[in-house]
């Protein structure tokens, strides 16, 4: 899930106004930025690495220091401390905060399997990646939809409604960013283009 | 390594989509 937690920003960024919307969409996916960052050093992994042959049902992932539950709890307090300390505002902190337990929500619905902490203790998550990939990205992008909706009517009820351009590029979007991925769920590029 | 790349492009383009939108319309609303 990519644009399906950018797409939670929208609500924060409605809670938390004083907040950088940057930092709200950093907040959302931190954890996968973070998992980046540690598969590259070895660290966390994805399997198979290349990216002609992942496809969202045979990728096999260890994110076990930035998916599973106890270190989420970690990062969600942490990423909530940083940014009270960054911008002594209680909403900034607690959206930011919120923004990464919700991440891992919604990775328990539509994401891979993770555990409580480390593969030796008990699994969480429907796994719909590898269950059932094309639900996920589905799942993706009615959330995403949810979101900029909601998004579109806290700012009209302010009185500063969406412009249409708006609406029609986060909802463009968040529908177009999961739909994309349609063809790789099942389907690795390198059988797509017969290589 | 190639999907870590190919998965932080997608990423990093997505952000900057988002952030476009969502700041010229916070810009519009003064």
């Amino acid at each position: 899930m990519i644009v399906g937690h950018y797409a939670t920003a929208l609500v924060a960024t409605e809670k938390a106004p004083r907040a950088p919307f940057w930092w709200l969409l950093l907040a959302s996916n931190i954890a996968d930025f973070v998992m980046m960052l540690l598969v590259v050093v070895g660290i966390e992994s994805m399997e198979p690495s290349s990216m002609f042959e992942a496809t969202l049902e045979n990728l096999r992932t260890d994110m076990r220091y930035t998916h599973d539950l106890l270190p989420v709890m970690g990062w969600t307090m942490g990423i909530g401390a940083l940014a009270f300390a960054v911008w002594r505002d209680a909403a900034t902190a607690i959206w930011s905060a919120l923004l990464v337990a919700f991440h891992e929500a919604c990775d328990l619905v539509s994401g891979f399997h993770h555990y409580v902490f480390t593969p030796d203790s008990p699994r969480v998550g429907l796994a719909l990646y590898t269950n059932a990939p094309e639900l996920a990205l589905v799942i993706e992008a009615a959330l995403g939809v949810g979101c900029v909706w909601w998004f579109a009517r806290s700012r009209k009820t302010r009185g500063s409604p969406v412009s249409p351009w708006g609406k029609r590029w986060l909802y463009g979007l968040v529908i177009f960013g999961p739909l994309a991925q349609l063809a790789n769920a099942r389907t690795s590029m390198s059988e797509m283009l017969g290589m | 390594m190639s999907l870590v790349v190919y998965t932080l492009a997608n990423y990093i383009l997505f952000f900057w989509l988002f952030n476009r939108v969502v700041v010229r319309e916070s810009k519009a609303a003064g």
